[in-house]
């Protein structure tokens, strides 16, 4: 479905990414773990089309799409679940929802799929009305996935979404996440705890300085002492 | 990317200045070194605004100057030579003026410099002629900082002279207005904040007190103010007799409109400006209806020159003078012209001495300059102005009396 | 009395301040630059108008929306030729477009000449209502202002491209992310805040009066305001634009005349040492 080959990428002068292939097949989930500053944000942009690779590729169903612009990337299906939440702050939580859905024409489908939102999320549809600049954090996170699904994507990239979250609250974040793979979703998440992310992961890759190091299914990699000591600190 | 970018933009700001002073510069011309060759043209250098804040004077400057040059050259010239113009954009502004004096200077080798409408530019002008022994006849600027300075030190401002009126005669040319026009016993005071506005108020205080006249309240305003309800309900509440305006720049126009819809019932009187310019006044309607200004020059016989210049200008320029700009440059063109003539010489020492001594007819007058500070003299003899009020966008001559269109025009709301 | 006529003074030159104000503080939230052109597009909303109204004789109406349309078609093309190729560089932005309305101002000049020029006032008269004086011009402007000021925050509220321009502004990211074309609708604000500037021209030019170097004060002032009020904030610039104009009249008449001006720069900087973001500054990256 996605796949990346040999992707380099730059800021400025300095390198992110320096030779990255990766793939996501139809309906799989996928972890992408690695410390920070990897380069595993700058992956998700790219292929987001946020930021242009200097070389390599990015194919989605075969097809190359580097050099396409954002919003053509989330009419292709692929939407992204930033780091850091990215809503606006002074637009209600209705408003940041029907945002996630700008690319798309049909109104009615997407009152529907607002309406689906909110019983995935039954805490939105109380405070639909605040702004986003006003909810707690676990409240932002679920705005944030919830908007990234209004576009409809085959492929959700989710950038971290666990992170600064209270254990109940990323469990709960976590569950969704699944649900949303399990109803026909192919995910992309990318996560710091990387035995939460490996529950539920089909496979997983290892970013590390701009590299993929390895890749493999979890119980695998799990199975590696040398992972087991950089990752999880057994 | 990003060096890219700012390469970009010096190169477009560079491209921006050149051009910019690529228009203010074609007016140049060879520059010949031997300067008393009767084949050479005499060049006066105009230093006067085209840009700016008072960019609107400038081009007024050169049509009178224009006619100056026609009538020297179409009478041989100066001494023989023919009198070329070359002028250049001050903005109003002492650092361009300062460039522009020397630039005339020093490139086109221009033989004397007129102009500069700003006090401070004429200022720092003076400096630079000195310098350069070059003779400066200042047209307009009217501080008397000027003539203070010169007065200082008139062997190194020796070929500086002062054409464009003193402070005090601009508020000696509105005295008529209180003492005589309307007898008033008392005036309010409504000027921009300005060094020059200020200097005014002060004059006229000391003229109106001499005269019997009491200042009654004071205003200045802010030169970017647009709404004055608070200045006109302070002249009501002063209730004077007369109002002097000294709001002279872009905000005269929206206080003038301003005092007419809220029907103040007390005649003004402007000193100089935006509110004296028939341009300005052409589209305002009504709103410019009884408002008196002074003025140093109108299409009235004050001299034998004066009516047929008005009329060489209309039939020339399709519009009317302002009696100030196109006046003063005119007058300031041919006082030089003249007094060269009656000197004999190019010598500057001889132009110097012929200026300090003899008299010349003008525009506005008969122009005497005081040995000490250069200052040419007003009043009876002198140069003398005139006081006018529009009315339907005409402009009626109210005083002198010997040469006005008609009395005071009232307005039907004034007490 | 005097108060209440101050007031009331106050508040109709309030309106035309909102909406010069309006149209900077949304480009400023879009585009995230320092537009020192912005009193370019007021400018030519002021000759346009004398050029259709005086020279052409076209009434205020037509000479009005021609005015305003082509200051909107003016502000796109500026934005794709000029700023879009150095938005990036805050420094190279703040230089070109300064330089840019200074290379206009001589450009109006060399077309329109630099005498000073008055447009005839389309509503003559002045009310008096139990001895409070209202100009009827400024009372249309001031209305005609309110109509534009409602539509655009309908506009912002209601539409498609309003909700993308709101997005953009509190979260360029974001916008980017769930597909909106940020560039367009950088664009696309550019040129309505032209549009805005040109409409308060448009209404101010029968009551100040039109010439080359008009645009600066009005510059300066927007950029007061929208500090004051915090950037970006539409709510915020309303209200600063409001208290700029009510400041201006009650500290001439209770203060000193001269300090009009002082006074709101005054309480700007009293304001930004209190709260750096200005009255209701954004909240940014949620
Ligand atoms: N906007 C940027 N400009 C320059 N360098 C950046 C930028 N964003 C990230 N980087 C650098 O790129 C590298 C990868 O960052 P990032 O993709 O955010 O890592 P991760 O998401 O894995 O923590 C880091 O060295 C970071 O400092
Ligand atoms: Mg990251």
């Amino acid at each position: 479905m996605l796949e990346v080959k040999d992707l380099v990428v730059y800021y400025g002068k300095a390198l992110a990414l320096e030779k990255v292939s990766l793939l996501v097949k139809e309906n799989e989930f996928v972890a992408l773990v690695g410390p920070n500053g990897a380069g595993k944000t700058t992956l998700l942009n790219t292929i987001s089309g946020l930021l242009t690779p200097a070389a390599g590729e990015i194919l989605w169903n075969n097809s190359k799409i580097n050099g396409i612009k954002p919003s053509e990337i989330v009419r292709l299906g692929i939407s992204q679940c930033p780091e850091g939440r990215k809503l606006a702050p002074e637009m209600t939580v209705r408003e940041n929802l029907e945002m996630g859905a700008f690319v798309r024409k049909d109104k009615k489908k997407i009152a529907e799929d607002l309406e689906k939102t909110f019983q995935l999320f039954p805490r939105l549809k109380e405070r639909h009305l605040q702004l986003a600049g006003t909810l707690s954090g676990g409240e932002r996170q679920m705005v944030a996935i919830a908007r990234s699904l209004m576009s409809r994507p085959r492929l959700l990239m989710l950038d971290e979404p666990s992170l600064g979250l209270a254990p109940i609250i990323k469990e709960k974040i976590f569950e969704v996440i699944r649900e949303i793979n399990s109803t026909g979703t192919t995910v992309l998440l990318v996560e710091q705890d990387t035995q939460m992310a490996f529950q539920f992961a089909d496979r997983a890759y290892v970013l590390e300085t701009g590299n993929i190091v390895m890749h493999d299914k979890p119980e695998h990699l799990l199975g590696q002492s040398e992972f087991r000591k950089a990752y999880l600190g057994l | 990317m990003v060096k890219r970018n700012k390469l970009f933009a010096v190169a477009m700001v560079l491209f921006l200045l050149v051009g910019t002073l690529g228009c203010s510069s074609q007016s140049q011309s060879g520059s010949g070194d031997s300067k008393d060759n009767p084949k050479q043209p005499y060049k006066i250098g105009l230093l006067i605004p085209m840009s700016g804040d008072a960019g609107d004077h400038g081009q007024i400057m050169i049509d009178g100057a224009k006619i100056a040059q026609e009538e020297i050259n179409a009478a041989g010239g100066i001494l023989g030579r023919q009198v070329e113009l070359i002028p250049f954009d001050s903005a109003a502004n002492t650092e361009k003026g300062v460039t522009g004096a020397k630039k005339l200077i020093e490139q086109d080798k221009v033989d004397a410099l007129v102009g500069t409408y700003r006090t401070g530019v004429a200022l720092a002008v003076m400096d630079v002629a000195a310098d350069a022994k070059i003779p400066f006849l200042i047209s307009m600027a009217a501080s008397d900082e000027i003539r203070n300075k010169i007065g200082k030190d008139n062997s190194y401002y020796k070929y500086v002279f002062k054409v464009a009126p003193d402070v005090a005669d601009y508020t000696a040319n509105l005295l008529p207005f209180l003492t005589d026009i309307t007898k008033a016993k008392t005036y309010y005071y409504a000027a921009e904040n300005t060094a020059w506005a200020k200097q005014l108020g002060s004059v006229m205080k000391k003229q109106a007190e001499a005269a019997g006249i009491k200042l009654v309240g004071e205003a200045y305003v802010d030169t970017s103010a647009t709404e004055f309800t608070a200045t006109i309900m302070d002249i009501k509440k002063a209730n004077p007799d007369v109002v002097v305006c000294g709001i002279i720049t872009a905000p005269g126009v929206p206080f003038a409109k301003q005092y007419y819809d809220a029907k103040v019932p007390v005649p003004m009187v402007v000193t100089s400006g935006v509110l004296t310019i028939p341009n300005t006044i052409k589209n305002m309607g009504a709103q410019s209806d009884y408002i008196s200004f002074g003025l140093f020059n109108i299409d009235k016989p004050i001299t034998d020159l004066t009516v047929p210049f008005w009329e060489k200008f209309q039939e020339k320029y399709g519009y009317r003078g302002t009696g100030f700009n196109e006046v003063k440059t005119y007058d300031s063109i041919r006082i030089l012209a003249e007094a060269i003539n009656k000197a004999g010489s190019f010598d500057k020492d001889a132009l110097a001495k012929t200026l300090e001594t003899e008299q010349f007819k003008g525009l506005a007058g008969t122009y005497k300059f005081d040995e000490t500070d250069h200052q040419a003299k007003w009043g009876e003899g002198y140069v003398n102005g005139v006081l006018a009020e529009w009315k339907d966008g005409k402009a009626q001559v109210i005083w002198p009396e010997n040469v006005r269109d008609s009395a005071l025009i009232r307005a039907p709301w004034w007490k | 009395m005097a108060f209440i006529q101050l007031v009331i003074s106050g508040v109709l030159q309030g309106g035309l301040y909102a909406l010069i104000a309006l149209g900077l503080t949304l480009t400023l939230g879009v585009m995230r630059i320092t537009d020192l052109s912005y009193g370019v597009y007021y400018t030519l909303g002021a000759y346009f108008s004398f050029f259709f109204i005086i020279k052409l004789g076209f009434n205020f109406v037509l000479a009005g929306i021609l005015s305003v349309v082509l200051a909107f078609l003016i502000g796109l093309l500026v934005e794709r030729l000029l700023l879009r190729r150095i938005i990036s560089d805050e420094l190279s932005v703040m230089i070109l477009t300064f330089a840019f309305a200074y290379a206009l101002e001589e450009i109006i000049v060399f077309v329109w000449g630099s005498p000073f020029r008055t447009l005839p006032p389309y509503a003559i008269g002045t009310l008096n209502i139990g001895g409070i004086l209202l100009e009827k011009q400024r009372l249309v402007s001031f209305a005609v202002a309110v109509v534009l000021i409602v539509l655009v925050l309908l506009f912002l509220k209601k539409t498609r491209f309003g909700k993308a321009l709101r997005m953009v502004s509190q979260q360029q990211h974001g916008a980017y992310l769930v597909g909106i074309d940020v560039q367009l609708i950088q664009r696309l604000t550019f040129a309505v805040g032209s549009f805005l500037a040109a409409s308060a021209a448009v209404l101010l030019s029968p009551i100040y009066l039109v010439y080359p170097a008009m645009g600066w004060s009005p510059l300066l002032k927007a950029f007061g305001i929208v500090i004051l009020g915090g950037m970006g904030s539409v709510k915020g610039t309303i209200i600063a634009a409001f208290a700029l104009a009510l400041i201006e009249v009650l500290s001439s008449y209770y203060i000193n005349q001269s300090l009009s001006q002082v006074s709101f720069f005054v309480v700007l900087i009293l304001v930004i040492l209190i709260r750096p973001s200005g009255l209701f500054g954004n909240r940014e990256g949620v």
